[in-house]
């Protein structure tokens, strides 16, 4: 295949991807449809130009493919029997664009080159969102590069309307960076300028003022101090230093904790715990509630997809009085349980628990996790690499915020970076280590902005 | 496969996004007719999307109360796309109130008190419509419900709340 189709094609694809608000950027000041078109104009592209010799040269394994086809045509089967089309068509829209972004990012864009290419370009976006949080946060809380986009929410949130988006939107480069810096092997010029990053994106993130975005860092980090300390690979006595290093920690920070409440009235033990209560009071928890309720209605099938805008509004009980309509249950696993019942779940749950890799060889080379055949349907989700990994993605059960697996990234990229040779096969080998949110999350995106305009709205605003 | 099919697809579905994007952002806010007219194509491309024919019945009516008809045939076609929509449906009931067809927009309040039983707006729009029909004693009870309504209390933030 040429380079330059190689070329027009990736740009083809980041810019749908950037256009319909995937690649760091607000969700509804930009255009959906035309961002999947011009992503399906690279998947058609792509398959017309070489797929023959793409597919001839990295099949991915059967089970990876075959469990996303069945993902894919279970949300396809439920969505032509929704009780609103108009709904369903977004899911539709979305497993075809995830699906087309997994090939491409685990075929012919899965070499060294072309990840240094996504991961850079992930990690220039975080940065310009940085800056442009930066002079928000100095000049002008309500600019906005896009002139049709109000900025209303006074925290700084880069290019999101959003500040607790953008925090979510900067644990992508901090995960990347802190998975290099823990996990890879860079030089030491590349290991400054990834510290450097690191403390760019957590500056970032401290910006955001967002408390999902803290709680999520502190997941993050603490996900990325296990692995960095895991005694999996050496049979060493010393193995157990890092945990009980970590345990250590743990233990300081449980006594801290209790010396801070040990005088209840002090100014600290008294923030904490209003803090501790806001997060009690959070009205994701009714959300979820909710999402519950509904998967009642229809447990094996679901109640259709999408569902959940129309369920939330009648089964919601406890609400704050000034949350208005809720389309997203904040909770992927429990919205895809109340929408497609049990049988989605376990469709999904396929993507996760690919039974040929428990047979695989772990990578000799050691710098792959396991050596999972390219293009694994697992790594949807970026750099979902091994079980270890999985456990790590679940973190993004936990709420909107997703966080990347550190792990199969840092090892693949640091390896790259670092231009060892050895760790830039086992890259090679990792499947995509694009952080296009393809993976869990996905239904975010693509409500279309005609979603937005809905009668009573601008009787609200006006209001 | 897939990218043949969002090409297939997309096309309509993209082209009314594109057009309604100019309607909402690149149009001058008080070029009525031209945001009406780019919204009316935006729906010609996209038959299935059931909040744009919303957009332009709200607009129609910016445009002039005497459009009431149109906006009631716009609402309609929103309402076979997407009857769940509270807000559709109680718009629509106050377009048939405004146009004089009380009994006929009483099924769409009750319709949209099955949907959204504790929004404030819902049974605001409700207790208003029993109000114009006459019905004095219910709407006294409506209002009184829709006082404790436990979510969207879209009438408290107008102020109407107080009235």
């Amino acid at each position: 295949m040429s380079r330059s189709s190689q070329y027009l094609i990736f740009g083809v694809l980041m810019l749908g991807l950037t256009t319909n608000a995937e690649l760091g950027c607000n969700d509804d000041s930009l255009l959906h449809w035309p961002g999947f078109l011009l992503i399906g104009m690279a998947g058609f592209l792509g398959c017309a130009l070489w797929g023959r010799q793409v597919w001839g040269e990295r099949l991915p394994s059967l089970t990876c493919v075959g469990s996303l086809v069945v993902f894919a045509v279970w949300i396809a089967v439920r969505g032509y029997f929704s009780p609103v089309s108009f709904l369903a068509r977004a899911d539709l829209a979305l497993i075809a664009v995830a699906g087309i972004v997994y090939v491409m990012t685990s075929t012919t864009f899965a070499s060294v080159g072309w990840r240094r290419w996504l991961v850079g370009l992930q990690l220039f976006v975080g940065f310009v969102n940085i800056g442009l949080a930066l002079y928000q946060m100095r000049f002008d809380p309500h600019f906005h590069p896009l002139p049709w986009v109000e900025r209303t929410n006074i925290p700084p949130s880069g290019l999101f309307e959003n500040s607790d988006h953008f925090a979510a939107f900067l644990l992508f480069p901090a995960c990347i960076l802190g998975g290099f810096l823990v996990a890879g092997n860079p030089a030491r010029r590349a290991r400054l300028l990834a510290a450097l990053g690191l403390g760019l994106c957590l500056g970032g993130l401290a910006l955001a003022v967002s408390r999902t975005g803290f709680v999520a860092a502190g997941a993050g980090i603490f996900t990325l101090a296990v692995f960095a300390f895991w005694p999996a690979r050496t049979k060493s006595p010393q193995r157990w230093l890092g945990p009980s290093a970590i345990g250590a920690l743990g233990l300081v920070l449980a006594l801290t904790g209790g010396w801070v409440f040990r005088d209840p009235g002090s100014p600290l033990a008294m923030d904490i715990r209003e803090r501790i209560a806001g997060a009690a009071a959070s009205p994701r928890f009714e959300f979820w509630k909710t999402a519950l309720t509904q998967a009642e209605l229809e447990p094996v099938v679901g109640t259709g997809s999408r569902t959940y805008e129309i369920y939330s509004r009648q089964l919601r009980s406890d609400l704050p009085v000034e949350i208005p309509d809720q389309a997203f249950a904040g909770n992927e696993s429990l919205q895809l349980l109340a929408e497609y019942g049990g049988s989605g779940h376990r469709t999904r749950a396929n993507l996760f628990a690919d039974p040929s890799g428990a047979r695989r060889p772990r990578d000799p080379a050691g710098v792959g996790g396991t050596k999972s055949s390219p293009g694994s349907a697992r790594e949807l989700v970026p750099g979902a690499d091994d079980r270890r990994d999985q456990l790590a993605r679940g973190v993004d059960d936990s709420g909107a915020v997703r966080i990347p697996s550190p792990h199969a990234i840092g090892r693949g990229v640091g390896g790259d970076f670092a231009g060892n040779s050895r760790q830039s096969r086992g890259l090679a080998d990792s499947g995509p280590a694009s952080s296009c949110r393809a993976g869990p999350g996905w239904r975010d995106r693509g409500r279309g902005a005609a979603a937005v305009v809905r009668p009573g709205l601008r009787a609200e605003r006006l209001a | 496969m897939a990218g043949a099919l969002l090409l297939w697809f997309g096309q309509g579905y993209a082209q009314s996004d594109w057009l309604e994007f100019q309607s909402r952002f690149l149009t001058p806010e008080a070029e009525l007719e031209q945001r009406y007219e780019l919204l009316q194509k935006a729906a010609m491309a996209d038959p299935g999307d059931p909040f744009l024919p919303i957009a332009e019945a709200e607009l129609a009516v910016e445009i002039s109360r005497a459009n009431l008809q149109e906006a009631e045939a716009a609402y309609r076609r929103s309402y076979d796309l997407f009857p769940q929509n509270p807000h559709l449906l109680v718009a629509l009931g106050e377009t048939l109130d405004e146009l004089g067809r009380s009994a006929e927009a009483t099924r769409f309040f009750e319709e949209a008190l099955y949907w959204a039983p504790s929004y404030g707006v819902t049974r605001y729009a409700y207790a208003t419509h029993l109000l114009r029909t006459g019905k004095e004693v219910e709407a006294v009870d409506a209002f009184r419900r829709a006082n404790e309504a436990s979510a969207y209390p879209w009438a408290a933030q107008s102020g109407r709340r107080d009235d």
